[in-house]
């Protein structure tokens, strides 16, 4: 299946230029928390762009990847502590035990369609949550503490936040370049397939269950592995920082917002989320508890009634409309829309 | 070729066949006609396996197809270009093609089958980098029965092939239907366009309330006082 040239040379030297700013932008500021907050939005893109291989591409909406987040970050952890392991073995290893999972708990939940399969997933993220929350083995409520003792690249502990800025830049470009491989390969096609017309697709052989857990297992891997980032630079975890109902809804919302099946839409969604999320919590402080899952909740509803297939779908409409936008035909933008 | 006994089968629960038997022979093209909600597409469904079976048995090609799920039967042979179409808008006219390629490894067949379908209809060709969606609902007929052909099937089962397609272009589809007969594909067709469908089958069923109530040559059935009364209005 030719899909033109392998490379558009505009949009290579577009997307080697945004890196090329994103690799220079922190040398720039100084302000701790300033770059912190760049670290958080690299973060919620990292995941976005993870949730969107199967939320997006194969149209599985799931409103439970906390919970490969959170395997990824208890998994790196709890083999540091107990093994010693290095974080860098610790994040493939997490990511190995959220594919486990993503097979176990897909395999029956994929029998479900849209909207029940959606449930299925809070109510497996919500039955973890509570399983780890009362487990002694991990510490339940307590969480999990890295050691303060050790620090540098080996260990995966740093000082300055420069280097976290950089680990999680590199992992939002491995992300990405998964996406685009997926997006343009064979299975990229299943994908769309399947979320377009799931019985045609059964119909001429191909495999619903396993092309979706072919999704499911990529986006868990690569979600774990921000989990994994997450418990690293934080060093500390417990189930409410990492298996929250809130970072499901999160990583779903930074793809949605930005524009669901589309490769760079959940990095904009990311800048857009994380933005807004710091303004107001500087705005209402620590009064404001629960404000989050309000603008969370207020951002659905405009995404779904404005624009359902997100900021970017909004943006291409614009140019679309703009005198001198170019009369490009119009394609179908179905690719765009939010189907659970 | 297909050997059909008894099958019953549901649609949401309420029983659209209740005992349907047919058989098919190699090279033939057999039509099943009958008014709407009789449960025509269902028994093509039922065969693809899109359907369960609440009883009966199906069997292609001396094998019994209850333990194969619908995406393995097309390995086997048999292939749904289904009611409406279904084609995949946002991908382009060749990736459809290749999609329906998906359960075959021959890569020989694949791009003559290829070949075959844009020299039998130009138009598809010409526009292979183009959205399926964008496709007139002649072309994308055209488009889905060559999708279907892309599987290399001893059976092409059609349902409702002139759906939604221009008048002019009804006659065209119906051709094609026998050039592909030609290429030694079996063809079970389900049509309301009765005339048409018995027309150029060898045989046909005619399918009510879920029961096979009649069955017989395509001549005959045309040329049967009930059924010109009740589906060709004579």
């Amino acid at each position: 299946m030719s899909n033109g040239p392998l490379v558009n040379p505009r949009k290579a030297m577009g997307a080697l230029a945004l890196l090329a700013g994103a690799a220079v932008l922190p040398l720039l500021i100084s302000d701790p928390a300033r770059l912190n907050f760049l670290v958080l939005i690299l973060m919620a893109a990292q995941m976005g762009v993870a949730w969107n291989i199967v939320g997006g591409y194969a149209g599985q909406v799931s409103l439970g990847h906390a919970v490969f987040f959170g395997i990824g970050a208890y998994t790196s952890t709890m083999l540091g502590l107990s093994l010693g392991l290095s974080p860098w073995l610790g994040w493939l290893a997490g990511g190995a035990v959220a594919v486990l999972f993503a097979l176990a708990v897909g395999w029956p939940c994929f029998r479900l369609k849209g909207h029940y399969f959606a449930m299925a997933t809070i109510a497996v993220a919500e039955i973890v949550q509570i399983l780890v929350t009362n487990s002694d083995f991990l510490e339940g409520a307590v969480g999990l503490s890295l050691p303060l003792d050790r620090s540098g690249p080996a260990a995966m502990v740093f000082l300055s936040k420069l280097p976290y800025y950089y680990i999680i830049l590199g992992l939002l470009v491995v992300t990405v370049l998964v996406a685009w491989a997926i997006e343009r390969s064979h299975i990229g096609y299943y994908f769309r397939a399947i979320k377009d017309e799931p019985e045609a697709a059964r119909a001429l052989g191909v495999s619903l269950t396993r092309y979706k857990l072919i999704a499911l297992s990529v986006s868990a891997f690569l979600t774990a592995m921000g989990g994994s980032f997450y418990a690293q630079k934080e060093m500390f975890i417990d189930p409410g920082s990492v298996l929250a109902t809130s970072i499901s809804i999160k990583i779903a919302l930074v793809a949605i917002l930005g524009g669901v099946g589309t490769l760079l839409g959940p990095v904009l969604g990311a800048v857009i989320l994380i933005t807004i999320e710091e303004y107001s919590r500087t705005l209402f402080g620590s009064t404001g508890s629960g404000t989050d899952m309000i603008i969370y909740a207020a951002m659905i509803i405009l995404v779904a009634v404005f624009s359902p297939s997100g900021v970017l779908g909004l943006l291409s409409d614009l140019r679309r409309h703009l005198p001198g936008g170019g009369a490009k035909p119009k394609k179908a933008t179905k690719s765009a829309e939010i189907r659970p | 070729m297909l050997d059909v006994r008894n099958i019953q089968s549901s649609y949401r629960r309420v029983p659209a066949i209740r005992d349907v038997s047919l058989n098919i022979k190699k090279g033939e093209i057999v039509a099943i006609v009958g008014g709407n909600g009789n449960g025509k597409s269902t028994t093509l469904r039922a065969i693809a396996g899109l359907n369960a079976l609440d009883g009966g048995a199906i069997s292609l090609k001396g094998r019994d197809l209850a333990s194969v799920p619908a995406h393995d039967r097309v390995k086997h042979g048999l292939v749904l270009v289904p009611e409406g179409r279904r084609l995949f808008p946002r991908l382009t006219v060749e990736q459809n093609l290749m999609l329906g390629a998906f359960a075959t490894s021959d890569a020989h067949k694949r791009q003559e089958t290829l070949q075959y379908s844009y020299d039998t209809f130009t138009v598809l060709g010409e526009r292979r980098r183009q959205q399926a969606g964008t496709l007139s609902g002649g072309e994308q007929q055209m488009l889905a029965m060559c999708r279907g052909l892309m599987s290399q099937p001893d059976l092409l089962m059609l349902d409702e092939p002139s759906w939604g397609v221009a008048p002019k272009l009804v006659t065209r589809i119906f051709e094609t239907i026998h050039t592909i007969r030609e290429r030694g594909i079996t063809i079970l067709l389900v049509e309301q366009n009765v005339h048409r469908a018995l027309e150029i089958a060898d045989r046909g069923y005619v399918i009510q309330t879920g029961r096979v109530v009649m069955e017989g040559s395509g001549k005959d059935l045309l040329g049967n006082d009930e059924v010109r009364q009740a589906y060709l209005g004579m």
